[in-house]
């Protein structure tokens, strides 16, 4: 176990490393990349730049300038290229309400595709099985951005059932907390409900054909038993490895179009914005901060398959 | 057929099948899985269901306990287990017999138990399955078992050894174990089947199929899967219980040497008809029907000398969907003649003091002991003499 997680660990660095290597490569690369112009503000003297290219390192090699940005990010002062603001403080801000969208939106999907997927498959080529495969479908079809504005639009503005967009801390106000994510919960289920419970319910087709099946069958167990304690426990490792992979990219910032229609200020819609305006502190910090909890979930992923099923050793 | 149930066997008959019909639509047409089996089963009994695979041995039995119940399957005919009918019976009326009443042995004990669920835990769940004093409940069990699976679980009484059905249930599990021969069962009770070998694992189903007692136990080619000295081990296990319980045992094999040693009676199967039925004596040393002379031949014995090369039947079962007429081994039988494009019934033929010996097969039986030994003292089904121009084709030089 220990030298699973030690390897794990090294593994991360060299993701990490890699991502990061890139992300700023990207950024050297792109026409009208030059951080300088950011900084400079409007139709600046060519003295101007070069100070500024002086002050803050852009005339030192590329490598140079990677080594200290990533000291930078791991020292905690690294700082936007646009508005001065320390990047590390505002993920740091950001991240309780990611981590509520994905926290939520990652039971949620789990849930109901675990019980879609049992439904279809208990009633497999039946017409609630045709049915529920349509809405699927139609789940997977819709773009989320689509989705959460018409959400938006009619439960929220039109109906007003629901708070338009906005977020309360669960500290202050635990419902309240609820109730302003409900939407954004739903809309970015949609898709993967869709996915997962396609992937569930011929998963458990497989292994209700299974050997073990019968046997379980001929001790005389009820149905709903056989279905739970049998069939649903061996098919859930393709879930599991689905859940891990997207739950990670959720936290890590990967809901970027749910975060930005429902304005929720998460890491997410900083990392758009930070896009939208070139400044690659902040999108080099997001991107190594997203791919570090999509290893890390990965890493716990790995440990649960050991106790879903027995016959896969962590080492 | 219906006189069947007055014969004195029959009176003591736990288990009687009539007329038992399995189809199955497929696309390739009607497959016709069992056509018209019937027998008998008495307490104690050990009866052997012999034949080559695919020939509806396998179907029969697991249609006992309604595991072939689809849709696309009908059945007919009777099969009443102390006065239940089996084929119509409801699920909730099967849920009680199965493993209760007859439980069943699989072929795979590598496929047969669920991978990731502790040997014991599958044990304890037949066994709560039929505990009255127990309620079922599948979704808690489900989360509980899976947390169970994860941490160590001190926070679950039963576990700890409090009384309760599930503690008795595990009790009785490790009695089990014990009783088919695992070492060290109370350790072993809570393992996983991937922690055992394959012989283990099959003594591990025998515990399951043992767990409430059955008074039928179906073994569908228990030992197929299993080395010689496994296999013999089990079969003397099989043996064993018999004699402590008293249940009958119906063992579904394709090999006629596994019975040799524990048969009671023996039904010979082919092409999902009863061909030949009887007692061991009777099959073993006066067999009727040419498909069983080519089973005997067909048993390798290292009392006799060597042979060459190993006797087998000419040709492959025909396929259930697409029978021939007639009799169905007429395409790979060599003693075929005029009289087989019809259908034999199943019959006691010649010595009339052998009344339970049936066969399906027209020849006189004269002509049967004269046919079927192919060396003094050795029975088997000569094969068919191989095309004129496949022996002269030899001497080119």
């Amino acid at each position: 176990m220990a030298r699973f997680v030690a390897r794990r660990l090294a593994a991360m660095i060299a993701v990490l490393f890699a991502i990061s290597v890139i992300t700023f490569m990207i950024f050297n690369v792109i026409p009208n990349g030059d951080p300088a112009y950011r900084l400079a503000g409007k139709s600046p003297t060519p003295d101007t730049l070069a100070a500024i290219r002086r002050t803050w390192g852009f005339d030192k090699p590329v490598p140079v300038q990677y080594l200290k940005t990533m000291q930078k990010v791991f020292t905690g002062d690294l700082i936007s290229y646009t508005n001065n603001v320390d990047v590390v403080d505002e993920i740091v801000q950001d991240f309780p309400r990611t981590l509520s969208l994905a926290v939520g939106a990652g039971v949620m999907w789990m849930f109901f595709a675990v019980c879609l997927g049992l439904f279809t498959a208990v009633k497999a080529g039946r017409f609630a099985d045709r049915f529920v495969t349509v809405l699927a479908l139609i789940g997977i079809s819709m773009p989320v951005f689509w989705v959460g504005a018409m959400m938006n639009y009619f439960l929220g503005f039109k109906a007003g059932i629901f708070p338009n967009g906005g977020y309360v801390p669960l500290t202050e106000d635990p419902l309240g907390w609820a109730y302003h994510l409900i939407l954004p919960w739903t809309a970015l289920s949609l898709l993967f409900i869709g996915v997962y419970s396609r992937v569930l319910r011929s998963n458990l087709l497989d292994t209700m054909s299974e050997d073990f099946v019968r046997t379980a069958r001929a001790k005389g167990i009820s149905e709903r038993r056989i279905l739970l304690r049998h069939v649903l426990r061996n098919s859930m490792i393709p879930i599991v490895t689905l859940w891990g992979l997207d739950f990670g990219a959720v936290v890590g910032g990967g809901a970027i179009l749910t975060e930005v229609v429902f304005d929720l200020q998460g890491v997410g819609q900083y990392a758009a914005e930070s896009i939208k305006s070139l400044d690659i502190p902040p999108v080099l910090a997001i991107v190594m901060f997203g791919a570090f909890f999509v290893v890390l979930m990965n890493t716990i992923v790995d440990i649960v398959y050991a106790t879903l099923d027995p016959r896969i050793r962590v080492s | 057929m219906t006189t069947a149930t007055t014969t004195p066997a029959a009176k003591q008959a736990i288990l009687e099948v009539r007329d038992l019909t399995v189809s199955f639509a497929t696309d390739e047409g009607v497959v016709q899985a069992v056509d018209g089996v019937s027998f008998n089963l008495r307490a104690g009994e050990i009866l052997a269901v012999v034949g080559e695979s695919g020939c509806g041995k396998s179907v029969t039995a697991m249609t006992l306990l309604g595991l072939t119940r689809s849709p696309n399957a009908r059945f007919e005919g009777t099969a009443t287990y102390k006065g239940t009918e089996l084929l119509s019976a409801s699920d909730a009326e099967l849920q009680r017999i199965r493993g209760a009443e007859i439980a069943m042995i699989f072929q795979d004990p590598m496929a047969s138990l669920n991978p990731v669920m502790r040997i014991g835990d599958q044990i304890v769940e037949q066994i709560l399955a039929h505990d009255v004093t127990y309620e079922d409940h599948a979704i808690e069990d489900a989360v509980v078992e899976t947390v169970a699976s994860v941490t160590d679980p001190w926070w679950m009484p039963w576990r700890r050894g409090d009384n309760g059905p599930r503690q008795r249930a595990r009790e009785r599990a490790i009695e089990l174990l014990e009783r088919v021969g695992i070492p060290r069962a109370r350790e072993r009770v809570d393992a996983y089947p991937h922690e055992f070998s394959g012989g283990m694992r099959q003594r591990v189903m025998i515990a399951l199929a043992l767990s409430c007692d059955p008074s039928i136990l179906i073994a569908d080619e228990p030992t197929t899967a299993l080395d010689v000295t496994v296999q013999a081990q089990i079969l003397q296990r099989f043996r064993e219980l018999r004699d402590e319980t008293n249940a009958a045992l119906i063992l579904v094999t394709h090999d006629l040497g596994v019975v040799a040693d524990i048969a009671d009676n023996i039904a010979v199967m082919y092409a999902g008809r009863i061909v030949e039925q009887g007692s061991l004596d009777d099959i073993f040393y006066d067999p009727q029907h040419p498909y069983t002379w080519g089973l005997m031949g067909a048993i390798t014995r290292i009392d006799r000398p060597r042979r060459s090369r190993l006797p087998t039947i000419p040709g492959l079962p025909p396929s259930l969907a697409n029978r021939p007429e007639g009799c169905h081994l007429r395409p790979r039988c060599p003693h075929e003649f005029d009289a087989c494009p019809q259908v034999p019934p199943l019959a006691a033929r010649g010595d009339a003091a052998r009344g339970a010996h049936l066969d399906r097969c027209w020849l006189e039986p004269e002509r049967k002991r004269a046919l079927r030994e192919i060396e003094p003292g050795e029975i088997g089904l000569e094969p068919k003499p191989p095309a004129p121009s496949a022996t002269t084709g030899g001497d080119v030089a």
